[in-house]
C-alpha cells in the first residue's frame, strides 16, 4: 500500500513537472509549478525528511509563486 | 546537412559530453570514510553534546554554523544583486487591492497565521524547522499584506530602509554571537564550549545559542525576501 501511494506521488510529480512546461499561459504554468512543489513536499515527508519538506512547501508553493506572479504581471504591463 | 541540423548536432554532442562528465565526476568523487564517521558521531552524541532534539538544526547551527554563516551571506549577496539590477526608478505605490471578500477573510485569519512562523522559529531546536523556514514564512506573510492592500498601504508601515537595517543588524548579530566564542577563548561560533546555557534536552530555553541564532536568521531571511519583493516592484529603467 505504501509503495503504491509513493509510486502514485512520483507519477504526479513527473506529470506536474511536464505540465508546467507544456501548459499554455504563464500564470497557469506557475500554478501548476506550485502543484509540483506540493507533491515534492509530500514525497519528502514520505521519505521522513520533514525539514526539507517544510522548506520546499514554504519556498516552492509560497514564495516562488508570489515572485513569479509579480514578475509576470510587471512584464505584461511593460509590453502593453 | 543544413546549417540548422549542424547546430543541433553540436548541441547534442555538447549534451552527451556534459552527461559523461557528470557521471564520471560522481564516480570519481571521493566518498571518504571520515565523512561517514562524522555522521555517526552526530547521530550518537548529537543530543548529549548540544542538547538540541532536532539533530538537523544541531548540525546546521552548532557543528556547521560557519557554513550557515556562508548561506546567510549568499542571501545577502542575492539581495544586493537584485538591488543593484533594479536600482532605477522609485518604488511604485499602487493602490490596487484584491476583492473585499479576500481582504476580510484574510484579515480574520492573518494573526493566527503568524503563530506558525513564531512556533517554528522558537522551537527550531526541538522540532523540525528553524530560522530559515520561519523566516521565509514571515516574509511571505509580509508580502501577503502588500499584495492584498497594495503597496501604498504597506510601504509607509514597512519601508525599504527599515528592512535593510534589519538585515544588516541581524547579519552583524550573527557574527557577534560567533565572536563571543572567541572572547571566551574557545573559537569562532563555538556553542556550549563558549559558556552558553546548555539546559536539558527538550526545554524551550536550552541548546546554547541555537534559539538565539534561529531568531536572528529568521529576521534576516524575512527582511531579505521582503526587500527583494519590494525591489521587483520598482518602476524600472
Amino acid at each position: 500500500m505504501f509503495n503504491f501511494a509513493y509510486f502514485l506521488l512520483l507519477v504526479l510529480l513527473v506529470s506536474a513537472a511536464a505540465a508546467a512546461v507544456l501548459v499554455r499561459g504563464m500564470i497557469t504554468s506557475v500554478i501548476v509549478l506550485s502543484v509540483f512543489s506540493v507533491s515534492l513536499t509530500l514525497v519528502f515527508s514520505f521519505l521522513q525528511a520533514v525539514d526539507v519538506a517544510m522548506a520546499e512547501a514554504v519556498i516552492g508553493a509560497g514564495l516562488l509563486t508570489a515572485f513569479f506572479v509579480t514578475a509576470i504581471s510587471r512584464a505584461r504591463r511593460k509590453t502593453k | 546537412m543544413s546549417r540548422k541540423g549542424k547546430r543541433r548536432q553540436r548541441w547534442i554532442v555538447l549534451g552527451v559530453l556534459i552527461c559523461c562528465a557528470l557521471v564520471l565526476g560522481t564516480a570519481i568523487l571521493p566518498m571518504s570514510v571520515s565523512a561517514e564517521r562524522v555522521s555517526d558521531h552526530y547521530i550518537r552524541y548529537g543530543v548529549s553534546e548540544t542538547a538540541a532534539l532536532n539533530l538537523v538544526s544541531a548540525v546546521l547551527l552548532d557543528y556547521r554554523s560557519f557554513d550557515t554563516l556562508g548561506e546567510a551571506t549568499v542571501i545577502f549577496a542575492a539581495v544586493s544583486a537584485v538591488s543593484v539590477l533594479m536600482s532605477g526608478g522609485g518604488l511604485s505605490r499602487n493602490r490596487r487591492t484584491l476583492s473585499n471578500l479576500a481582504r476580510c477573510a484574510v484579515a480574520n485569519i492573518y494573526p493566527v497565521l503568524w503563530l506558525f512562523p513564531l512556533y517554528v522559529i522558537l522551537h527550531g531546536h526541538l522540532s523540525p524547522g528553524g530560522g530559515f523556514h520561519g523566516g521565509v514564512t514571515m516574509g511571505v506573510l509580509l508580502i501577503m499584506i502588500s499584495v492584498l492592500y497594495g503597496t501604498a498601504f504597506s510601504l509607509p508601515k514597512l519601508s525599504l530602509t527599515a528592512l535593510s537595517y534589519t538585515e544588516y543588524s541581524s547579519a552583524l548579530a550573527f557574527i557577534l554571537v560567533g565572536l563571543a566564542g572567541v572572547v571566551h577563548g574557545s573559537g569562532f561560533l563555538s556553542n556550549i564550549g563558549a559558556g552558553f546555557f546548555k539546559g536539558s534536552p527538550g526545554d524551550l530555553v536550552s541548546a546554547g545559542f541555537l534559539p538565539l541564532l534561529n531568531v536572528i536568521i529568521g529576521f534576516k531571511v524575512a527582511a531579505g525576501l521582503v526587500s527583494i519583493y519590494y525591489q521587483l516592484l520598482r518602476s524600472g529603467d
